[in-house]
């Protein structure tokens, strides 16, 4: 393997002239902590390391997305936008990333453009550089309006493509939608994203050079999960086949459930002839920080996985599978779980294959409930079933099957009406119930309610804080000094004295 | 498909590169049922390295094997015997044909049914007497066939198909440092089959590069007949794949007959109780490794690769893997390009880590890379580096002493010790005794206990002793002053 990679990089150095150079993209603060710690991770616990990180050479620093700004409004009662503006205080050099999820803001349903927009433009005016965009359909117009404004505000646009098993999910309709983003939207890089770390080493031999040849000299990126054990395989192997980027996350965030770790994956891509430019001597400071504040914050670090090809099979969000449970529990039927995923298999082929994170578990395993429940098939049709292939999330993937889609429509309420209605503007509505608060107050106000965010406390700010016994700094403090008194200190279970 | 074979070997390899060889005998028997539970084809009870750790700890090993025998009834029992030691003692660095029939003896004497001979060199001229003779003894032989990633499929079947015309019952497959690949075995696996008939083939990997349980699976699909595991807290790492996980995968994958609840509960019990174990005696818990392409580089086996990670992280050079890879790499290829395997493997990693630690390039040469230089092994596959040989020398050939010979210089000691004498490289008359069953009784102790035990028989150097610790407080009077 070692040996064979590294005569596909000598081949290509000596094809090109050159030596291809790997940029590592940080996703320890958002996709690392979301993936290990359940996104609890404060944000005084990132200043005093943001420092270092920005000085370790990555190409840019995932900081924020939705999951983030849920956590630290809902369970850190800490104001997102402030988070972003305590790290780009620190973070100068290295562009933040903050994210958008499609048209859904945070919620199950699209909403308005306008409210989309001045998200993108309060993380940008908070210090954001960089904006991921992603919708779970890979509906290009329900990304337009944000890739517009994020390019307004003069930002770069991370155009993600998630990575879906599923008929029809070929690598021809992978570089279709990456071009689109080029040639359509001129979006700065293409992300090809497995969150549930399910790509195959042969699939990212095919598919990684699929996308590249389709989006030329544009940057492609790669993000991958280590549920399998087998993340730093694919990582590796997609910078050999053309990926200019790989998202990692700095080692103890990094493995289990989260990305391939920033100094494995830079020893490993140098070692096959690559050059990868970050501070091995900084990351490691940093993952010290990382493993120190851990085990202060009782949270797991990353272990590696064993391999097992369940994961591969399920592919059903771990949060999803659990609500299933529970509904099906409530209504007496938890012994007919293996038929309703049977089912939910189903559906979703018959629905287009959507990737399955939110809102769509939900609305494949209502209509599988409905289905399994009742002799015949899509005879009770869920609303949101309706509205799904009547377009109101957006243009589908794929078609959805043409006796299915009739039997859809023709069985679903009559008042869910066969053509999406306009979505009307929501700013208006806004500013007018809350006047003389800023923009930011506004977004988290609409987003949360006013009792959360009534309830936001401010970041005890600075950098002095520290994962040492407060003694060990106090010395180390005293040691810096450079005119040195004798200096005595005693404490209630201590005394010092220092000459 | 046939029925896959899973053989364990957590008494042996699994426990050597998890827990550093620190399963006693009280511990083996006391999970021995629970492994046999499992319905598990075979269980390893011996190994070189499973005597030489018994030798050490003060057991007698022979004790152990009939112990787990009478444990074990009805169970297919299996020993690993190789050809070559790592002990450096003069006269027995090769076990000659005559010795090695003596430890088949003693073996099946013992109850083993199964046998897996291995010659890391893959001398089939030596093996073939010793594999006849097995099988005179009634015992099932398993030739190991070393894998490495730069010997071709052709190299490999041509070695298989020498083995089997050898006189070999089956031919496993070893891939000690876990290289393969399932882009490898796709070629692999039927040139093999071509090049062994009827002959089964069976796989024993380890899980160095975190590729393991997949390989495992992929091996199972293609078409093999017995793979090697072991239980879940001394799998994966250094160590065979989980039988547990193999098992769950495979019925997902609706490979073979699918396993019933029954087993898998089996599994499940004696997973728990192992874990236990090592909860208790303070064991690393069987945890997977990380992917790293450095195990191509330095094809450290099981449990040396285990040691030297180890080692590099207590070092502070974790960040030196690599460098120390490449350094192993080049150090094999200066010995010219000895199999991976003990005797040479651990020599050729203590010589790396002498280099990466800055000394001068061989300013030391460690007493094992001296004689893989002198060829006490046999012929190696390529060249050695003239200047490191003209500087070793040639070595006088130090004949192998005969049975015979061996049984008038110790007449106080039986064929058994002999056995061990020549496999560990110890004095026959040194060997522990076997000591009464009773003192062979397991007896869970906690790390806190042992820590007390501990201290409590230092206590001449201590005048007042405490030990603080989360959830725990000793506060110990010692004899000191």
């Amino acid at each position: 393997m070692l040996e064979h990679l590294k005569k596909l990089v000598a081949a290509e150095t000596a094809r090109t002239g050159k030596r291809r150079t790997i940029r590592l993209t940080d996703d320890t603060l958002r996709d690392g902590q979301q993936c290990l710690w359940a996104t609890r991770m404060r944000t005084e616990d990132m200043l005093p390391i943001a420092q270092r990180m920005d000085r370790a050479g990555f190409l840019s620093m995932q900081a924020i997305a939705l999951v983030q700004f849920d956590a630290s409004v809902l369970f850190l009662a800490q104001d997102p936008f402030e988070r972003i503006r305590l790290l780009r205080e620190r973070v100068t050099r290295t562009p933040l990333r903050g994210a958008v999820r499609g048209n859904l803001m945070r919620g199950f349903f699209p909403v308005a453009d306008d409210i989309t927009e001045l998200f993108i433009e309060r993380q940008v005016a908070n210090g954001i550089r960089e904006i991921g965009v992603f919708d779970a359909l890979l509906c290009s117009d329900n990304l337009a309006p944000s890739i517009a404004a994020a390019h307004r505000h003069g930002a770069a646009v991370a155009y993600l493509l998630g990575y879906n098993i599923a008929p029809g999910y070929d690598d021809a309709l992978y570089a279709r939608k990456a071009r689109e983003g080029v040639e359509r939207f001129g979006v700065e890089s293409v992300t090809l994203a497995d969150a549930a770390g399910v790509l195959t080493v042969d699939r990212v031999r095919t598919l990684v050079p699929a996308i590249k040849q389709a989006i030329g000299d544009t940057l492609l990126e790669f993000n991958t999960h280590c549920l399998t054990g087998l993340g730093p395989w694919l990582a590796i192997e997609a910078a050999v086949h053309g990926a200019d980027s790989i998202l990692t996350a700095v080692d103890p965030m990094a493995n289990g459930n989260s990305l391939p770790a920033s100094q494995m994956i830079a020893r490993n891509l140098r070692e096959i002839g690559f050059d990868v430019q970050v501070d091995d001597g900084l990351l490691d400071e940093v993952g010290a920080y990382f493993g120190a504040l851990a085990e202060r914050e009782q949270q797991p670090v990353g272990t590696p996985a064993e391999y097992e090809p369940s994961h591969y099979i399920t592919q059903y969000a771990g949060g999803a599978m659990s609500n299933l449970e529970s509904q099906l529990k409530l209504a007496g039927m938890t012994d007919r779980l293996p038929e309703v995923l049977e089912e939910i298999g189903r559906v979703r082929v018959e629905l287009g294959s959507p990737i399955m994170v939110t809102p769509y578990p939900a609305i494949v395993s209502a209509q599988a409930v409905m289905n399994v429940l009742n002799k015949e098939r899509y005879k009770v049709v869920p609303d949101e079933v309706k509205k799904y292939v009547c377009g109101y999330f957006g243009d589908l993937p794929l078609p959805v099957d043409a006796n299915v889609k009739d039997r859809i429509i023709g069985n679903g309420s009559k008042d869910v009406a066969l053509v999406p209605p306009v979505i009307e503007p929501v700013l208006p509505g806004l500013r007018q119930r809350y006047k003389g608060i800023g923009d930011d107050e506004l977004l988290l106000r609409y987003m949360y309610g006013d009792e959360k965010i009534n309830g936001l406390k401010p970041t005890p700010a600075g950098d002095s804080f520290s994962l040492q016994h407060p003694v060990v700094d106090l010395v180390e403090g005293l040691a810096l000094r450079r005119r040195k008194a004798q200096v005595q200190v005693s404490g209630s279970d201590f005394a010092l004295s220092v000459n | 498909m046939n029925l896959l074979r899973c053989s364990d070997v957590s008494l042996t390899d699994g426990q050597s590169a998890r827990w550093a060889g620190g399963m006693t005998t009280p511990m083996a028997l006391a999970v021995a049922n629970r492994l046999a539970a499992t319905g598990v084809a075979a269980i390893e009870i011996a190994s070189p390295a499973a005597l030489r750790q018994c030798v050490a700890r003060g057991e007698d090993p022979w004790q152990r094997i009939e112990l787990l025998r009478d444990r074990l009834p009805g169970v297919t029992l299996r020993a690993a015997v190789s050809l070559l030691t790592e002990h450096g003692r003069r006269g027995c660095d090769v076990i000659s044909t005559e010795v090695a029939k003596l430890w088949l003896r003693e073996l099946a004497q013992r109850g083993v049914r199964e046998v897996v001979l291995i010659d890391p060199l893959v001398i089939v001229e030596r093996m073939a007497p010793v594999l006849k003779e097995a099988k005179v003894l009634g015992l099932t032989t398993i030739a190991a066939l070393p894998f490495a990633p730069e010997r071709s499929d052709g190299d490999i079947q041509a070695q298989a198909s020498a083995l089997a015309s050898a006189g070999a019952s089956r031919v496993m497959l070893r891939d000690e440092a876990g290289l393969l690949t399932t882009d490898r075995l796709a070629t692999l696996l039927p040139a093999l089959r071509a090049g062994l008939h009827a002959t089964p083939l069976d796989l024993h990997l380890r899980c160095q590069t975190a590729l393991g349980p997949q390989v495992a699976l992929e091996a199972v699909r293609i078409g093999i007949d017995g793979i090697d595991t072991t239980f879940a807290p001394l799998a994966n790492g250094a160590s065979a794949p989980a039988l547990g996980t193999l098992l769950k995968s495979l019925r997902l994958l609706a490979l073979g007959a699918p396993a019933s609840e029954q087993t898998l509960h089996a599994v499940r019990e004696a997973d728990r109780m192992l874990g236990e174990m090592a909860d208790r005696h303070g064991f690393p818990s069987g945890r997977a490794w990380v992917f790293d392409l450095a195990p191509w580089a330095h094809q450290l086996p099981g449990e040396v690769a285990a040691r030297f990670m180890q080692q590099l992280a207590a070092s502070g050079l974790a960040h030196k893997l690599h460098a120390f890879a490449n350094e192993c790499a080049r150090i094999r290829s200066d010995l010219g390009a000895p199999p991976m395997l003990a005797p040479f493997a651990r020599p050729i990693a203590e010589q790396a880590l002498l280099h990466l630690s800055g000394e001068p390039r061989y300013a030391e040469l460690r007493p094992g890379v001296r004689r893989a230089l002198q060829q006490v092994y046999g012929a190696v596959p390529a060249a050695v580096d003239a200047r490191l040989a003209r500087r070793v020398g040639a070595l006088p050939n130090t004949p192998a002493q005969t049975v015979a010979a061996l049984r008038t210089a110790h007449a106080g000691a039986s064929d058994a010790a002999l056995v061990i004498a020549q496999a560990c490289g110890t004095a026959p008359e040194a060997q522990p005794a076997a000591a009464s069953p009773e003192t062979f009784r397991y007896v869970p102790t906690t790390p806190a206990q042992a820590l007390v035990d501990g201290l409590t028989a230092r206590a001449a150097r201590y005048a007042r002793l405490g030990v603080q610790g989360p959830d725990i407080a000793i506060e110990l009077q010692g004899t000191e002053g």
